[in-house]
């Protein structure tokens, strides 16, 4: 567990937000662009119409590697004591 | 009443029970064994939340009747895929709350003594019109969502069990009345625990037995093109693209502004529970809400079911078709647990909006009399009052709407245009004033219920020009209003 500054957890933060954002975006983006791209074209994947197989079954699969990136790589364990000591 | 009908509603019963028992009876160890002060057990259950406790609470929170009843019903009876594809954006919900307000609401509500959201924004901004705008405007909100679910729960009842609506409500109601009134947060999140791991629960049971009576993938194929033969292949039958991308803002996006899933960043313990809490709710999320919408659609193949009165009556009815009587009643506790995980924050969100927020800011304010008589009675007084507020909910829901799923939807986006943009502007952006939160909250909130009965452009949701309104007020306002820079100690608090 990291013993991280003030300032440093403010950074922190705002790069665990900057990631999160990014990867939520990111199964936005697949989400609406595979269903919108491939509803209409007849393709089956699963047994079920492609537009929607391929868009929310790949969402799932991106947002699970999402925030096994994110708890990897992003987020790191650091002490919430300074507010703590403060607060009782 | 049948044979089958009896032994659910013995079920269901036992299991409001049992949520009941446990949430008082965890409520009631905390309390006697923790040091801390009797509001933050209340209202946030002292900030002790592990990972599991707080992934479940989370989802349990977010996924409610609509996600149990009213979606996947509109999905096997009128919507097909379309309806599990707008399900599917909230997939990330959970992670995102949590990854974005998690570390830095925690951080702020332990240097502010906040226990509510609301209370954060009185220590962001210092304003006394904001509070109370915010807090009247939740109330309103969380009334109008509470009569969804507790309308859901008593349909839930009612459909199964063949008991008159009154009697289903009064059933219903007075569970979660009974134990959010005297257990507290922690009442709620452990209940919302249990009820979470039910809603897997439920959830796989639906799965397996809809597969099973269906024939496997193919015979569902089959029995959709038959009956659902418009909307089977189509996405945008029944949605317009504008309506569908509304729905990432509205469950997706927008979501970041809910109070009732805010507040459970202020309650967890540590970084290692936020972090646990991020996989266990992004797992759990895609199972139980994708998975439930998938199987209502997938049951739209297998009987004609054009007698129903609405959609909110489907998954009942074809969970009585197709499971076994035992089955039938552990599966239909998933949906009340939902119904009920969704209530209990409602109801306890609108308590703390009253004693905390309103009653100990500008009826006790700074009297030590006053302030001695509310310490010693605050408890109580929130006992008394989430009691009241359930009542209130009980009789507005006498006569309820048709359709909980739309209720439901309408009370989310005022919530989001409410607390989005004072919530995340003030966590974010220093120059974000009193002023701008407050012009922020009023005009995104008139600018929705305006849009929502008067606009209708592409099919977008009225949400988006609520937060649209309401994030052009909060930048602009604030950038004009903060030539003199935040005060030191909200800088030192805040960022």
């Amino acid at each position: 567990m990291k013993k991280l500054s003030k300032q440093e957890k403010h950074e922190q933060c705002i790069r665990e937000i900057k990631g999160t954002l990014l990867v939520v975006a990111l199964c936005c983006l697949w989400h609406v662009l595979t269903a919108f791209l491939l509803n209409g074209t007849g393709l089956y994947f699963l047994g079920m119409p492609a537009w929607f197989s391929v868009s929310v079954f790949g969402t799932i699969v991106l947002a699970l590697v999402g925030v096994w990136y994110l708890l990897k790589f992003v987020f790191v364990d650091f002490e919430y004591d300074d507010e703590e000591e403060e607060e009782s | 009443m049948t044979g089958n009908q009896k032994i659910i509603l013995t079920i269901f019963i036992c299991y409001l029970l049992l949520n009941a028992v446990i949430g008082i009876a965890f409520s009631k160890k905390q309390n006697d064994t923790s040091k801390i002060s009797s509001e933050k057990k209340f209202f946030i259950g002292g900030r002790n939340m592990n990972g599991l406790i707080l992934a479940m609470t989370t989802m349990a929170t977010y996924t409610s009747v609509s996600s149990f009843v009213s979606g996947p019903g509109a999905a096997g009876l009128t919507y097909g895929y379309a309806q599990v594809w707008i399900a599917a954006v909230q997939v990330p919900v959970t992670f995102l709350v949590l990854g974005v307000l998690g570390n830095k609401l925690a951080l702020v509500s332990r240097r502010t003594g906040a226990v509510t959201v609301v209370g954060y924004l009185k220590a962001r901004y210092k304003s006394d019109a904001l509070v109370i705008v915010t807090s009247l405007l939740m109330v309103a909100f969380c009334t109008a969502q509470m009569i969804g679910q507790f309308s859901g729960g008593a349909t839930l009842i009612e459909s199964i069990t063949g008991l008159n609506h009154v009697t289903s409500l009064l059933i219903f109601g007075t569970v979660v009345i009974v134990y959010t009134a005297f257990g507290g947060f922690t009442a709620v999140a452990i209940t919302d625990t249990i009820q979470g791991i039910i809603m897997c629960i439920g959830t796989f049971l639906f799965l397996f037995f809809v597969i099973r009576a269906g024939g496997g993938l193919a015979g569902i194929d089959a029995g959709l093109q038959t009956n659902l033969p418009e909307v089977y292949d189509n996405l945008f039958s029944k949605y317009t693209p504008g309506s569908l991308l509304s729905f990432w803002v509205l469950v997706g996006f927008g979501t970041l502004g809910l109070p009732q899933t805010a507040v459970r960043a202020m309650g967890f313990k540590n970084t290692k529970s936020l972090h646990s809490a991020m996989w266990i709710g992004a797992l759990t999320c895609s199972f139980v809400i994708v998975g439930m919408h998938l199987a209502g659609c997938w049951a739209g193949a297998l009987v004609d079911t054009a007698d129903l009165p609405t959609s909110d009556y489907f998954v009942p009815y074809i969970v009585q078709q197709i499971m076994p009587v035992g089955l039938a009643g552990i599966f239909l506790a998933a949906p009340m647990a939902a119904v009920m995980s969704t209530a209990d924050s409602l109801l306890i969100l609108a308590a703390s909006a009253i004693i905390k927020d309103l009653w100990r800011n500008y009826v006790v304010k700074d009297d030590p009399k006053k302030i001695e008589s509310y310490n010693k009675n605050m408890q109580a007084a929130s006992t008394i009052m989430t009691i009241v507020f359930g009542v209130i909910v009980i009789v507005l829901t006498l006569d309820p709407p048709d359709i909980i799923f739309f209720l439901n939807l309408f009370a989310f986006g005022g919530l989001e245009c409410t607390f989005l943009w004072p919530l995340i502007g003030g966590l974010f952006w220093k120059r974000g004033t009193k002023q701008g939160a407050v012009a922020s909250a009023i005009g995104a909130v008139a600018a929705y219920i305006f849009c929502y009965y008067n606009v209708k452009v592409a099919g977008i949701n009225a949400v988006i020009w609520g937060l649209l309104v309401g994030g052009i007020l909060y930048f602009v306002v604030g950038y004009l209003t903060s030539k003199n820079g935040l005060d030191q100690d909200v800088i030192d608090n805040c960022f």
